[in-house]
């Protein structure tokens, strides 16, 4: 439903049938590079937890990640254990021995070149994943496999999703975050839609799905990037909303894990 | 609160009465209606002039007219655009009613002399500035895209009016928002004036006699909208003899049937339109399931139920559906109702009545896996108003009434099947009474110099029935209250001085300034990307205040080479407060109540209009450039400083033509160009959680590329006989084929995720059309 903007989009674009698209140049203002704080604390033993740091880079250049090097990285669970984590490769800073609790609030700290950023996020209860199915779908006068992850969200407000789609092993780069505003107490059948066309299932394609039960703020991160920061915003474009404390962007969230696996029949 | 306004009203009439007694001179009154000859319809603002004086007038809303003169003799020339005009001797001695019938001028005659310049909008003379008229008649030959005529678009060549985008009929008119402007068909609100995402308006022109334009120095009369308004009138119906006409285009058919029911006393009219684009959308296999298609309904009554007395019955209804292979449908359409009386007292005061009913909804399904969910919006009004007209003697000309609307809008109604995840929420429905009253008095203290002083006060009551919140600064609901239904939760007043002096340097150039203040109580809450039908309208609440606009503007007027061309330049600086939008990552949908999700601030517009537009002979047209800057500062918005509005173009021209090739061929040709809207690019970008996220350091700091588009078109008047009219009109949108950029997005490339790329989506480029209209 939030994607009703791209719906009557694709409505007037196909009612012109005339609709021309094409790459174009443009001369885009830079800004200086900013830090990119990307971390969570999961209640995973495999996936563990981690804080990705980086800057952000121009617009034009590719994709790969300048990555913040030798910064001082901690983060203490509740008022006790401190954990150190140390940067294990490039930017990707991580401590194996760091798994996160639900319902114990975790505060991140990063000290580099005399810059303090922090954060906290609380794990919220974790709401069990009870299945991925497979689901046909009608998308414009054809039918395509989709997956629908199935879940029971508990009585009660205050829990919120994310979930992330796996292809082969390779991410779906779709948000889908969700607050229970108006699915408390349900069961929840929403399938997961893909917006592009080359990420369509085929036979024999190995779907992940995982889910996070996050916070409240990790939850208002994520909506809002879905709405503004993709690239092909619903809303007006705009930097979703931080929970960073600090003259930094991006997300920190203790977040719980789950993952299901479906092959496409 | 209705009699409590009835009774100021009076009071105000009898101390208008005084005012009369006091200036005591011996007046006596010509008064009467002008119609059209051949289908006798009333004719809004013809022009009424005393031959050798500088008295005149121009005939109301209901081809009404009064003058008040001393007793002598009078050569008195009555005129309208696109008709004969009329001279008439009159021995004043005594009252005198006259009513009189224009004669439709033909072709051949249109180079001579038939337009009054007082009938064509923009005026020197009076003080009225700001204005603009468009009739039928004269955006007919204008080309449109999909060749359907449309005073909505043909408007957006005026200068001060900016379109929201390609193709589309939503206006920003002097740096306000689109739902700044008043827009009403036979005085009923249309919440959403557009068919198709604004593709096509809601005005079927077969059923609308003109159309006027305020974009500053509003008349009392009006209110309720910041930035503009107009007023569209409908036809009436031809009451001389039955008619059938009507049109069979690429993309619509209209048919349009009029007659009298009682020849020169009533007459009634209905006119249908309905899209068939979908019919080709079935054609191709991969569109089959999908629905897309609009109509409308346009009907009027009108019957005179005696010398002084006269009732006006007309409607409107229109309605879009949209669906895909049920995987989702929406609708949403207005339908307006309008009953009117004409009550004429004495030949000095005219009083019309008017009970106006509208109403705006929207629904939307969507299918989505095993749930079915169903979204259900609406606005309803109810209003009634009562308006004088007063000619008091020939220097003072009175207007005041009052008006009283209800409003209820059901803001949100999500529900849901057995099967879904999701929960049925109502959210409460919003009451509130919107009254004003106003006065306004055209003077002319001497023949150079003429002087409208008005005002209006208006009175909003957010009436109780369900919660009202309290919400922080994050937009965090803190506090719910509950109101029983009836409660007065919060009243507001504001006092709307509307002023404007024209002084006449000669009888061609005059030099008018007005001030203008504004309050606006119902909004319309956009992502300022664009509206679509979904946008939600919200009234003032404890919450939401009031909008509330000052606008200052001059004007320099002159026709030149003997009513050839008219020249004018305005100027304006328009100053808004309490202008909303939506807070960042707000959720448009689905939410607990609207005004967590807004931020509230403030807009300034300034900019200077010129026009040189020529009127008469084969070739008619006009050039208009607009400089203009239009701006907001809202909190939480751009680090709370300035930044432009999406509307700010600063440059804005266009160019049209019409030329009269021969007794069958009409040629025309507009150019548009203006600087491309204001828009927020990323100015970096980053990876987060294995997604390309892009970063933006200011709100609308770049620039869409320039628009700029060329169209022609050509009318053939077919054979025509005593009984059929035929003609046939060839359009040609977007001649060179320039790709507008409709939007710009930045996406992972599909090739090499690794890099980025920009896309640029355009809609139109040469689109073709033809239609044919008849008429018999």
């Amino acid at each position: 439903m939030k994607k009703i903007n791209s719906i009557i989009y694709i409505a007037v674009t196909v009612f012109l049938l005339t609709s021309c698209e094409k790459k174009i140049d443009l001369d885009l203002n830079t800004t200086a590079p900013i830090i990119v704080v990307d971390g969570q604390v999961t209640n995973s033993s495999t996936v563990g937890s981690m804080v990705k740091l980086s800057y952000t880079t121009k617009v034009n250049s590719d994709n790969s990640i300048l990555p913040l090097l030798g910064a001082n990285v901690t983060i203490q669970e509740d008022n006790g254990v401190v954990y150190s984590l140390p940067e294990v490769s490039n930017g990707v800073y991580q401590n194996a021995s760091l798994v996160g609790i639900t319902g114990k609030t975790y505060h991140l700290k990063i000290v580099t070149n005399g810059v303090t950023l922090t954060s906290s996020s609380k794990m919220p209860i974790m709401v069990n994943f009870d299945s991925l199915v497979v689901e046909e779908f009608p998308n414009f006068g054809k039918t395509v496999k989709v997956v629908t992850p199935f879940y029971n969200d508990p009585k009660g407000f205050g829990n919120n999703y994310n979930l992330l789609m796996f292809k082969n092993g390779r991410l779906i780069k779709d948000a889908f975050a969700y607050d229970d505003s108006f699915i408390d107490g349900k069961k929840v059948t929403f399938p997961l839609i893909y917006s592009r066309e080359e990420d369509e299932f085929k036979k024999g394609d190995v779907i992940d799905v995982v889910m996070n039960c996050i916070d409240y703020n990790n939850y208002k991160y994520w909506f809002s990037f879905t709405q503004s920061s993709t690239g092909s915003p619903q809303a007006v474009p705009d930097n979703p909303i931080s929970n960073i404390t600090g003259n930094a962007i991006g997300i920190f969230g203790a977040n719980t894990y789950q993952k299901r696996t479906v092959t496409i029949p | 609160m209705i009699i409590k306004k009835t009774m100021k009203a009076l009071i105000l009439l009898s101390l208008c009465s005084l005012v009369q007694k006091a200036i005591g001179q011996k007046n006596y009154t010509i008064s009467g209606s002008i119609k059209s000859k051949n289908n006798g319809e009333y004719i809004i603002g013809a022009s009424v002039k005393v031959l050798n004086s500088n008295f005149g007038t121009t005939s109301n809303e209901y081809g009404f007219y009064s003058i008040s003169l001393v007793p002598n003799t009078y050569q008195i020339v009555y005129g309208a655009l696109g008709k004969i005009p009329d001279t008439v001797t009159i021995n004043l001695a005594t009252n005198i009613e006259k009513n009189v019938s224009l004669l439709e001028a033909n072709n051949e005659l249109t180079s001579v002399t038939v337009i009054s310049s007082k009938s064509a909008g923009r005026s020197v003379t009076g003080s009225q500035m700001g204005i603009e008229k468009l009739s039928v008649q004269e955006a007919k030959n204008i080309p449109v895209i999909f060749g359907e005529k449309d005073l909505l678009k043909t408007i957006q060549l005026l200068p001060g009016f900016k379109t929201a985008g390609d193709g589309n009929s939503g206006i920003f008119v002097r740096g306000g928002s689109t739902d700044q402007n008043q827009i009403i068909l036979d005085e009923a609100n249309i919440y959403n004036a557009a068919h198709l995402f604004g593709f096509f308006s809601t005005f079927n022109s077969d059923a609308i006699k003109d159309i006027a334009v305020y974009k500053g120095g509003m008349p009392a009369q009006y209110g309720g909208r910041l930035s503009s308004v107009l007023d569209v009138r409908m036809n009436e119906g031809n009451n001389q003899k039955a008619s059938v006409s009507g049109s069979l285009g690429l993309i619509s058919a209209k048919l349009n049937i009029e007659g009298p029911i009682q020849k020169n006393k009533s007459s009634f009219l209905i006119t249908g339109r309905r899209t068939y684009a979908d019919v080709f959308l079935t054609l191709d296999e991969k569109y089959k399931n999908n629905q897309l298609y609009f109509y409308d309904l346009n009907a009027k009554l009108n019957y005179e139920l005696g010398k002084k007395d006269k009732l006006y019955l007309s409607g409107y209804f229109g309605k879009d559906v949209l669906g895909f292979n049920n995987q989702f449908t929406t609708n949403w359409g207005n339908g307006t109702g309008t009953l009117r009386w004409n009550h004429i007292f004495n030949s000095r005061l005219f009083l019309n009545t008017s009970v106006i009913f509208s109403n705006y909804n929207y629904e939307f399904k969507v299918k989505n896996g095993t749930n079915d969910i169903k979204i259900f919006s609406q606005i309803r009004d109810w209003n009634l108003k009562q308006d004088y007209q007063y000619s008091i003697n020939n220097n003072n000309n009175l207007r005041f009434g009052w008006s009283s609307i209800y409003h209820i809008i059901r803001p949100g109604e999500i529900t849901s099947n057995a099967t879904s995840s999701i929960n049925d929420k109502i959210q409460d429905k919003r009451y509130s009474f919107e009254n004003a009253i106003y006065a306004s008095n055209v003077f002319k203290p001497n023949k150079k110099i003429n002087i409208t002083l008005g005002a209006r006060l208006s009175a909003f009551n957010v009436m109780g029935g369900g919660s009202f919140f309290n919400i922080d600064q994050k937009g965090s609901i803190t506090d719910t209250i509950k109101y029983a239904k009836g409660a007065v939760v919060k009243t507001y007043y504001n006092l709307e001085p509307r002023v404007s002096i024209g002084y006449m340097l000669n009888a061609n150039t005059s030099i008018k300034a007005a001030y203008t203040r504004n309050a606006q109580y119902m909004h319309q809450i956009t992502n300022s990307n664009g509206s679509n039908p979904l946008d939600k309208w919200a009234s003032t609440s404890n919450i939401i205040k009031p909008q509330i606009s000052n606008q200052f503007s001059i004007g320099y007027y002159s026709n030149l080479l003997l009513n050839t061309y008219e020249f004018t330049v305005e100027a304006y600086y328009k100053e808004m407060e309490n202008v909303l939008d939506y807070r960042n990552g707000a959720d448009l949908f689905l939410n607990e109540t609207v005004e967590a999700q807004l931020l509230f601030g403030k807009g300034r517009a300034y900019g200077i209009e010129f026009m040189l537009k020529k009127k008469i002979g084969k070739l008619t047209g006009w050039i208009s450039y607009t400089l203009s800057k239009t701006e907001r500062k809202i909190n939480g918005i751009n680090n709370n400083k300035w930044y432009n509005a999406t509307q700010d173009r600063t440059h804005e021209i266009s160019i049209v033509g019409i030329y009269q090739l021969s007794k069958k061929w009409t040629l025309s040709g507009n150019f548009v160009f203006y600087t491309g809207s204001a828009v927020t690019f990323p100015t970096g970008k980053y990876q987060v959680n294995g997604q390309t996220a892009y970063y933006y350091n200011s709100r609308n700091g770049d620039r869409m590329p320039n628009y700029h588009r060329l169209d022609f078109g050509a009318t053939m008047q077919l054979k025509k006989t005593k009984k059929w009219t035929k003609e046939l009109v060839f359009s040609l949108y977007n001649v060179y084929g320039r790709e507008n950029a409709f939007t710009i997005n930045f996406r992972d490339n599909k090739d090499n995720p690794n890099l980025t790329e920009i896309v640029q989506t355009s809609l139109f480029r040469w689109v073709p059309s033809i239609t044919y209209n008849f008429k018999f």
